[in-house]
């Protein structure tokens, strides 16, 4: 044990009183926002530096390059090329691909990655950001795939002839996922990622207590700043948002989004406007808001609980529904 | 010299043969047991009666039944009209307090300080498109 007086000794007092004095040394939050993935992300660092926030934002550009549907030569467009041949994928992708038939199977199908030829089949082909890009699939891609059929084995994925993926939300939400591990292990001690509307948070908050996460209401989405409907506040976790007011497209049946209900290939017909769903990570949270589009909201709020999340509902009565644990949060 | 056969007993010997005595104590060792308070023929008779004592068990079923209560009620005081005085007879309680006076204020109190900011939120979740 070190003398009283002695140097080490101060060392430790003063280590102790740093421990103490840190709310009034916070550390220095840094954020910015940038286009990605077909829309914008926007990553909050805090703790971290300038060099740290600039390879956020490359990690994400890179896994956008891995997982467009819309660039012929991402690894997502060669595997739904492939035609049952195996490809040798990225761990990257290996995890998107084992994220999505993960999400297929415990939503019962519900939330369904193969609907990609029926899209196409309605007209979503084109990309709403840069309409140079379409959508290339082999002639055997049909709907609905053979999810089951699909083989993972170390690093390579095996989709049945005909299958194909479509990342979408839960993509982002998995984007999302990843850059904040990648943030808290390059030494920040918290971060916030959001990816087109869908958030993942971790570690310290701005003002030391808890993250604070608005959910934009969809019928004042044009006002700025945009209307909230709810606000939450997290620990650590992911809050996801669908909505059937994006990305919508006309067909020769009519304007409908994109949005498909796997059980009849058309939009779904239970009424939601909006599902944002509270979950552990943005890859569970974007899967479970297709659980909440699909399924009438009872039935919705008691799975989303039994799979670890709690959801908001605003139908087009605008009285937004609650399940029982959402208070929680609030 | 003649031999004997073996185990034979001349007749005369057996006529002759005497009872066996007890044996005989002698004076010291008699008088070391007197040191203890008894002497030699008081002990034995002392062992002879406990010996007849231990032969003459009584059969079970002809021994004294004893009879243990199955439940030995305990009663109760009753206490039922039993009266418990609040206080000792003879003090006399201190009267209550009468509630102090709260006045009512003629108009509510000005605000000096404005009511808590809401925290802006760190991020916003919106329709994902995907």
């Amino acid at each position: 044990m070190a003398p009283a007086g002695s140097a080490q000794a101060r060392g430790g007092r003063d280590a102790v009183r740093s421990a103490y004095a840190q709310p009034s040394t916070r550390p220095r939050c840094i954020d910015d926002r940038r286009p990605a993935m077909g829309g914008s992300a926007r990553i909050t660092l805090v703790g971290g530096t300038q060099a740290l926030l600039d390879s956020c934002f490359a990690m994400l550009g890179d896994l956008e390059l891995r997982w467009s549907r819309f660039l012929p030569g991402s690894e997502i467009s060669v595997l739904n090329n492939s035609e049952g041949r195996p490809v040798r994928l990225s761990e990257e992708t290996m995890r998107l691909v084992v994220e999505l038939v993960a999400a297929w199977s415990m939503t019962g199908g519900v939330f369904d990655p193969a609907t990609l030829p029926r899209l196409l089949e309605l007209g979503y082909r084109t990309s709403h950001t840069n309409p140079a890009l379409q959508t290339v699939l082999p002639a055997s891609a049909r709907w609905p795939g053979d999810m089951a059929g699909i083989r993972v084995g170390g690093s390579t994925v095996i989709l049945p002839k005909g299958t194909t993926l479509d990342p979408g939300g839960l993509g982002k939400g998995l984007a999302a996922d990843m850059i904040v591990e990648f943030a808290l292990n390059g030494g920040a001690r918290g971060a916030l990622v959001d990816v087109g509307g869908d958030l993942v948070v971790a570690g310290d908050a701005p003002d030391g207590m808890a993250w604070i996460i608005a959910v934009e209401d969809p019928f004042e989405a044009t006002k700025e700043p945009a209307a909230p409907v709810a606000t939450v506040r997290l620990g650590a976790g992911a809050v996801a948002t669908s909505s059937r007011l994006n990305r919508r497209f006309e067909t020769v049946e009519g304007p409908v989004h994109h949005l498909i209900d796997p059980s009849s290939g058309h939009n779904s017909t239970t009424g939601a406007v909006t599902a944002t769903v509270i979950a552990g990570s943005g890859a569970r949270a974007e899967a479970l808001t297709k659980l909440a589009f699909n399924t009438e909201p009872a039935a919705a709020f008691g799975l989303i609980a039994r799979l670890g999340g709690e959801a908001m509902i605003v139908p087009g009565d605008r009285q937004p529904l609650f399940s029982t644990g959402w208070k929680d949060f609030q | 010299m003649g031999r004997m056969k073996p185990n034979t007993i001349p007749p005369a010997m057996m006529t002759n043969r005497r009872t066996p005595r007890a044996p005989r104590v002698s004076p010291a060792r008699n008088a070391k047991i007197g040191v203890a308070g008894l002497s030699v023929s008081a002990f034995l008779a002392l062992v002879t009666a406990l010996a007849v004592g231990n032969q003459t068990q009584p059969a079970p079923e002809n021994l004294p039944v004893t009879t243990v209560p199955a439940e030995q009620a305990v009663p109760q005081p009753d206490t039922s009209s039993r009266v418990v005085p609040a206080q000792a007879p003879g003090v006399v309680p201190a009267p209550v307090p009468a509630p102090a006076v709260v006045p009512v204020p003629v108009r509510p109190p000005a605000v000096t300080t404005p009511a808590p900011k809401p925290a802006a939120p760190n991020g916003t979740s919106r329709g994902s498109g995907g």
